[in-house]
């Protein structure tokens, strides 16, 4: 019962995502600052919503909503939503927020295509506090690789514009979009490493008896933990900067999104619908 | 004499100390040569060095020191080699392209499988690379290596050293320089020279920071640093990726890990351990809905004479470790015996109308008051009958069609002797006035154990722990260096100025840092 309660609480909130995605798109187009503050209270309708809507489905499932795919999803968008009004409040730019926000939506279209329906009853493996604490740092470091993107994409976008082009005049200077991003990552990094390598790791070795077992998803995690790790190297041992610098950074995003799409296709151990 | 290009090759290298006091020590002789002393250069050259231990004499064989030369330059370029973060970059870049080929293409399928998908050519490549089966390839292992080589390589050179940075202090030569570095600050206060420098350290060390004081000329200097923990994070970081690497090669090849299949009450003898383990029992446990809430089984590890050393319920996520082999609960399924208890319902004279048993497997019940008794002797949860032998068995233990042979007697007498089954409860239904049909049944599980052993698992943990702890220091301790100059003397008081360097953003943090040192230096 109050599982489709949370349900329909979801799809207002998508609904909201989708009028801030769209007003964002509007604002990028003509400029109106009407139209970015539209988006902003949008957003922040749809995230009051989200919270509600993840709210209610814990009570009803009894734990954390974050087991199968659907919850993930959403759950990484959440978390999105919420470096997107910290970075609001920090940069007190409407222009980031333009390119974070679609990010978050196309989360949310994703998610709405998963089966959303779960037990509250967990799977034997499932049972087990690791669960909490793997997920949602897992969850909340992919958030700031997602900030990091949004940052690259304003980055290429000012770079390949043309100078006089009055939108590349209105994203915030390079040197900040690059400084974003270092930032952003050198935030999620460490938490990526203990949450979804090392407690991934020290879970599976209670569960299944194996610290590492090369699974599609585990290996795609090392491939995003290799590409990071060497954006960091890049920057501090060859001061590496820039257009550079974001390129490997949105590598590493894209193969972010790949790990987690590419479980429904590929199977594997991590494959819990 | 010695080959004149390769001293001077190895002079431009650097050179490890050895090779420059070698050289230093043959420039002095050929100076004192030129000079008019008699020397010879091979024997002085060996006192001057004390190089008794060498290998071979130097003694009229002066190429030998050549080569030498020549072997520490090579020991120079292969140190460099494997300490370069080129080597880094490249080898991350490909464990990267060769790891997305372990997850595109299916790992450890039968090699029929192989050539089916990709073709003769593609599938035969596949299967002479090891692609197949890829992250347990010699030449995986080998770049992993290389990469542990490559790790502890750079973590000596360009780590370890940094950390005689981390305590000496490095002070500018005059107030000026102070002030020309940007975003310094300079202002005065009314303050005694000694009050200030007691107060700004008092300041310093409530942020951590690590403080040198200098006077001189008049001028005081105080140099503060902070965050040579940040260093010694990035060696424990890359140290304890190598402690991973290691734990897991160990782990590999000196541990093992197989799956074993324990029916209730048995006992199987562990590899390669004078012990054996004993499923007492196993349970599954499931909510009000059928759904599956947990398997647990119980288990006893007994030794060669069965004395019972440790008892302990497992379930999924609580393994049993024994002797450093650890037992975890992997899965169950239906044994042989199919079935524990049989539901049956009886029907026939002197016999109440729906009435139903549990009868237990290879036991025979009496229904009281009646003279009947049954017997439940073979359950199978797959029901066929082979067309030739006549012979019936499981075909699976799914429990496709579950059956059960049942027997019933009257005071003693056979009644009849058949075959019943779940899903075709008219089959063989009755035979004469009494009738048994298969109503339910609880299924007889065995337990499917883990069984694995792990010498590599402490170093992971201590590498887990350690890189965890490096990642803190690295990521959320900043590091900076101050530069406090206080010039007394001045009519209108002490002129205090602050520079300092941090890292990317750290002006917020400088900006609030001089403001607390001015309004406590305008307290006092």
């Amino acid at each position: 019962m109050q599982q489709s309660l949370a349900t329909q609480l979801f799809w207002w909130c998508f609904l909201g995502y989708s009028a801030a995605s769209l007003l964002y798109v509007g604002y990028l187009v003509t400029e109106k600052k009407k139209l970015a503050l539209s988006a902003t209270a949008f957003m922040g309708i749809a995230f009051v919503i989200q919270t509600a809507a993840l709210t209610v489905r814990g009570i009803a499932l009894n734990r954390l909503p974050l087991t199968n795919m659907f919850e993930y999803v959403s759950l990484f968008a959440w978390f999105g939503a919420v470096f997107y009004f910290i970075f609001l409040k920090i940069y007190r730019q409407q222009i980031i927020g333009a390119f974070v926000s679609p990010v978050i939506f196309m989360l949310i279209v994703s998610a709405s295509l998963l089966p959303q329906h779960a037990s509250d009853q967990l799977v034997p493996a499932l049972q087990s506090y690791w669960l909490q604490i793997h997920v949602s740092l897992a969850a909340l470091s992919e958030a700031a690789f997602l900030v990091a993107f949004a940052a690259n994409i304003m980055y290429f976008l000012k770079y390949r514009l043309s100078e006089k082009s009055k939108f590349a005049a209105r994203l915030p200077e390079l040197k900040k979009l690059d400084f974003i991003s270092y930032k952003a990552i050198t935030f999620g990094y460490p938490l990526f490493t203990i949450g979804a390598l090392f407690a991934g790791a020290i879970w599976a070795e209670r569960a299944w008896g194996s610290f590492w077992s090369w699974d599609p998803k585990e290996v795609g995690s090392l491939i995003v933990w290799f590409v990071y790790s060497a954006y960091l190297h890049a920057r501090y041992v060859k001061n590496w900067s820039g257009l550079r610098a974001a390129v490997l950074s949105a590598i590493g995003f894209i193969l972010t999104l790949l790990t987690f799409f590419g479980n429904l296709v590929l199977g594997g151990l991590h494959a819990y619908g | 004499m010695l080959n004149q290009s390769i001293l001077a090759k190895v002079e431009g290298m650097g050179g490890c100390r050895a090779c420059r006091r070698w050289i230093a020590g043959f420039r002095e002789l050929e100076s004192e040569r030129d000079s008019g002393v008699r020397v010879s250069i091979v024997s002085n050259f060996e006192q001057k060095l004390n190089l008794k231990w060498l290998p071979f004499s130097l003694r009229g064989k002066r190429s030998h020191a050549t080569w030498l030369l020549k072997g520490c330059m090579l020991m120079k370029r292969v140190i460099d080699f494997f300490g370069s973060i080129r080597l880094a970059i490249f080898l991350l870049i490909t464990l990267t392209f060769v790891s997305v080929f372990g997850v595109i293409i299916p790992q450890d399928l039968a090699a029929s499988q192989y050539i089916q998908a990709w073709g003769v050519i593609a599938g035969k490549l596949i299967l002479f690379t090891g692609i197949n089966h890829l992250f347990s390839t010699i030449w995986f292992h080998l770049l992993l290596i290389i990469l542990s080589i490559n790790i502890f390589v750079c973590s000596y050179l360009r780590i370890f050293k940094k950390l005689k940075t981390i305590h000496s202090p490095h002070f500018l030569k005059t107030h000026a320089d102070i002030e020309h570095i940007p975003n310094a600050r300079t202002f005065l206060v009314n303050v005694q020279a000694e009050i200030a420098e007691k107060t700004i350290l008092k300041v310093l060390a409530g942020k951590l920071f690590k403080c040198a004081v200098e006077q001189r000329d008049g001028l005081i200097q105080i140099y503060a640093g902070k965050g040579g923990l940040k260093i010694i994070g990035s060696l424990a970081f890359h140290l304890s990726l190598i402690m991973l690497l290691i734990g897991g090669l160990i782990g590999r090849m000196a541990g093992f890990s197989y799956n074993e299949n324990i029916p209730q009450g048995a006992a199987v003898p562990v590899r390669d351990q004078d012990f054996m383990v004993r499923c007492d029992w196993f349970k599954l446990e499931k909510n009000p809905r059928g759904e599956i809430k947990a398997f647990v089984s119980k288990l006893t590890i007994l030794d060669n004479d069965s004395t019972e050393l440790l008892t302990k319920e497992i379930r999924v996520n609580h393994p049993l470790s024994f002797r450093n082999i650890n037992f975890y609960q992997s899965s169950y399924g239906i044994d042989g015996n199919g079935a524990e208890q049989v539901q049956l319902m009886v029907t026939g004279p002197g016999i109440l109308v729906g009435f139903e048993i549990a009868v237990q497997l290879g036991e025979t019940i009496e229904i009281p008051g009646t003279g009947i008794s049954l017997n439940a002797e073979t359950f199978l949860s797959d029901f066929v009958m082979d067309m030739n032998t006549r012979q019936p068995y499981s075909r699976s233990t799914e429990p496709n069609n579950p059956a059960v042979k049942v027997s019933l007697s009257k005071d003693g007498n056979l009644v009849y002797s058949h075959w019943i089954f779940l899903k075709h409860q008219d089959y063989h239904a009755s035979d004469g006035e009494f009738r048994a049909s298969l109503k339910d049944f609880t299924p007889s599980y065995f337990t499917g154990l883990k069984i694995r052993k792990d010498p590599g698992s402490p170093l992971i943990w201590i590498g887990i722990i350690l890189m965890s702890l490096g990642l803190y220091a690295m990521f959320f301790l900043s590091r900076k260096n101050i530069w406090i100059a206080l010039s007394p003397g001045s009519e209108s008081g002490l002129q205090v100025t602050i520079g300092s360097s941090g890292g990317h953003g750290s002006d917020n943090e400088n900006e609030l840092l001089i403001g607390k040192i001015k309004s406590k230096l305008e307290k006092t």
